[in-house]
């Protein structure tokens, strides 16, 4: 896997990283939120609750007094019975008014409790208009007075603030499993998109790497292909430019060189010809002829390769262009030993041949104002003149 | 494979909260089972009561009732439904002490819980009775009564049926209140006029034709209140006569506030189709409950007519819609 393909993964993985962060962090939020209604659901409960109770209690202790109103008794424990029940009433009222200053209590519990309050309203007006029947009448009339009269009221009170709390708090658990429900579908919906969004990471993520691997495979395989055509294509250019049968450069090559150098330098070049080789292939055919060439031409690589550049012009014919080390002197006689060299016996498949050679040497200058093509015209021209005048020589161009 | 087996838990992790988020399951209806007298509008009230107690509690209220007061047979037909129809309980207004006596039982031995309200039965299988005191009101309407009289006076009452339970009872606490605590004040007669307005009427100019002396009337039921009324309104004897009555009515408040009607013992039917429903639900639940609730019975005049807990008591159901078959 390169480089690229790893930062790749490496952002996919951070960005499910920053991803998982933010759920877990809206996460909290949603939790702090339910906590917080939760809280504030429970409190508001707690406190209803704790005042409905509380009148309850106060009711409980008005039916006490009025019962030892009934009994005929005036006072309880030294204080005024009619004073303790308008002192518990008036504990009521003040209860009322804190339970109405909670607020939030639903539609069906505000219902029972304006009804309980009114009973007790009614209760508070019952007692206050019998009571002085209750402690003037004889026990067994004030008994049938509260059973008949005051007693229902405190039942039907009592009754109505139980049902009250029943319902506040029947609706506050509701809403308390409301929140958890949603709490709980949000932590699920959550969960199931972190849970998702990482299996599509790791889905992406694959196919990432695969495609990456797939590239890269491409990739190389492209390279190959390239490189092979590159081979290929200076296969071509060298096939164009090599004579197949001695492996030399050919004329082609030469004359691309030679554009190259005329008229940017001196240079000493040299062109030789095998006197008389259509008589080698005439008398022994092509097959000898070429073994004859490219023993030549072997013997050239092997001896002056690295004094001068081999051409194959074509055929039995040969240019060397020379170093440009070599001085004017030394060239001349290297030269001449060249064409002997070439001119020596060769042995081809057992018959030994051998041809004279000539040819023709050319110090070039750089001012002289010519053609590729009129360079080698003269040259061959030279070296002609040499085989005109008998072969087995080399003129020198001056 | 490390990637499949780090997905896997939280896939099961999923499977695990969402299971979880499905919540508890639901807990079943409670089918409570309330058969009135009638259909009369007057049964509206514990209709509602019967309805809001259902729906403060999560259950579901089944309300049914005659057409009139005269289908005992269909009365019946409806327990044995409702037995039929696997109710968890049911809340009865009975039309007769004894006749429903046998399909109240049928409903007991299937561990159906049955209370009645408004009136009782005579099956002692019955859970619970939820009804006005009916005694002690006749005994509210005999103080405020004397009082009215000034503890001393000729009385004549106007009574719904001799073999009414409750008009035996309002009679009955009526006259024994009178006895006990009111020696100088005398029922001189009772005339029984069948419920009817018009007998009501009747009677009532009779009651004070046949009786110069009389001062005072009380009547134990509805049509017998709204007989009186229409009688000492015609007769035009409002100042003369002072009336008692029992059972608030629309157009009561006219007369009261003309004069004609002095006074009326109020029932509270909408406590009865509450409390009816509550204590089935505390009976279904295993709870024990008192055996007799009384509802009470309030006197409401001139004075207090115009109170917040009496015009709760008169109409309970001001806001919401009537029931329509």
């Amino acid at each position: 896997m390169n480089q690229n393909s790893r930062n790749r993964i490496s952002r996919a993985y951070t960005i499910a990283g920053v991803v998982l962060m933010a759920f877990c962090v809206l996460n909290l939020v949603i939790e702090n939120i339910v906590y917080v209604n939760s809280r504030r659901v429970y409190d508001r409960n707690i406190a209803s609750v704790q005042y409905l109770s509380s009148m309850n209690d106060k009711l409980s202790d008005i039916n006490e007094n009025v019962l030892l109103l009934v009994a005929g008794m005036k006072d309880n424990n030294g204080t005024d019975i009619m004073t303790n029940i308008d002192n518990a009433f008036a504990a009521i009222t003040q209860y009322e008014t804190s339970y109405n200053a909670l607020g939030g209590q639903s539609a069906l519990e505000l219902r029972r409790y304006k009804q309980a309050s009114l009973s007790m309203a009614a209760y508070q007006k019952k007692i206050t208009e019998l009571s002085s029947s209750l402690t003037s009448a004889g026990s067994e009339t004030a008994q049938a007075v509260y059973m008949q009269e005051l007693s229902p009221l405190q039942a039907c009170a009592t009754e109505m603030l139980m049902a009250t709390i029943e319902i506040g708090t029947n609706a506050a658990d509701a809403n308390v499993h409301r929140s958890s429900m949603m709490h709980g579908i949000s932590q699920a919906v959550l969960i199931a998109l972190a849970v998702i969004g990482l299996i599509a990471l790791v889905i992406a993520g694959r196919r990432a790497v695969a495609a990456s691997d797939e590239i890269e495979r491409r990739g190389a395989e492209l390279e190959e292909a390239s490189e092979q055509l590159d081979r290929s294509r200076q296969k071509m250019v060298d096939a164009a430019l090599m004579n197949i049968l001695t492996g030399m450069y050919n004329r082609y090559a030469l004359e691309e060189r030679l554009e190259g150098i005329i008229g940017t330098g001196q240079f000493n070049i040299a062109v030789f010809d095998i006197d008389r080789f259509r008589g080698i292939n005439d008398g022994y055919g092509y097959e000898t002829g070429d073994e004859y060439l490219s023993a030549v031409a072997e013997r050239l690589e092997e001896q002056y390769a690295e004094s001068a550049e081999l051409y194959n012009i074509c055929g039995g014919e040969f240019c060397l262009l020379f170093d440009e080390s070599i001085s004017d002197l030394q060239v001349q006689s290297l030269a001449e030993q060249v064409r002997q060299s070439m001119g020596a016996p060769v042995n081809c498949g057992g018959i030994t041949l051998q041809s004279s050679v000539s040819g023709s040497l050319w110090h070039v200058l750089p001012n002289e104002n010519m053609t590729v093509g009129d360079v080698l015209m003269k040259l061959d021209n030279a070296m002609h003149a040499a085989k005109r005048d008998g072969g087995n020589r080399l003129y020198y161009i001056k | 494979m490390k990637r499949n087996g780090r997905i896997l838990p939280v896939c099961l992790l999923l499977a695990a909260m969402l299971t979880g988020c499905a919540g508890q399951q639901k807990n079943a209806a409670t089918d409570i089972y309330v058969i009135c007298k009638s259909q009369d509008p007057y049964w509206d009230t514990t209709h509602w009561g019967a309805v809001d107690a259902g729906e403060e509690m999560g259950l579901h209220v089944v309300y049914e009732a005659p057409a009139t007061e005269q289908e005992l047979d269909a009365q019946i037909q409806m327990v044995r439904d409702a037995v039929a129809a696997g109710a968890d309980a049911i809340v009865l207004a009975p039309l007769d002490t004894d006749a429903l006596n046998d399909v109240l039982r049928e409903a007991t031995a299937q561990n159906i819980p049955v209370l009645t309200i408004d009136s009782d039965v005579s099956y002692a299988g019955r859970s619970a009775c939820i009804s006005t005191q009916n005694r002690a009101a006749g005994a509210i309407a005999a103080r405020q009564a004397a009082s009215l009289l000034g503890n001393a006076g000729e009385v004549g009452v106007i009574c719904h049926k001799a073999d009414a339970q409750t008009a035996i009872e309002r009679l009955g606490g009526f006259t024994d209140e009178m006895t006990a605590g009111y020696p100088d004040i005398r029922v001189s007669e009772v005339k029984y006029c069948d419920g009817d307005v018009e007998k009501s009427k009747e009677g009532t100019k009779q009651l004070i034709e046949e009786h110069p002396d009389l001062r005072l009337i009380y009547a134990t039921n509805q049509p017998g209140t709204v007989g009186a009324c229409q009688a000492i309104d015609e007769l035009g004897l409002a100042d003369a006569i002072t009336l008692v009555g029992f059972d608030y009515f629309d157009g009561a408040d006219s007369f009261i506030t003309s004069g004609v009607l002095d006074g009326v013992m109020t029932q509270n039917p909408y406590n009865m189709g509450y409390l009816g429903v509550r204590y089935a639900k505390k009976l279904v639940d295993g709870m024990t409950v008192s055996v007799n609730v009384d509802t009470g019975a309030t006197y409401v005049d001139a004075s207090n007519l115009g109170d917040a807990d009496i015009q709760w008591l008169l109409d309970p159901i001001v806001d919401k819609p009537a029931f329509t078959d």
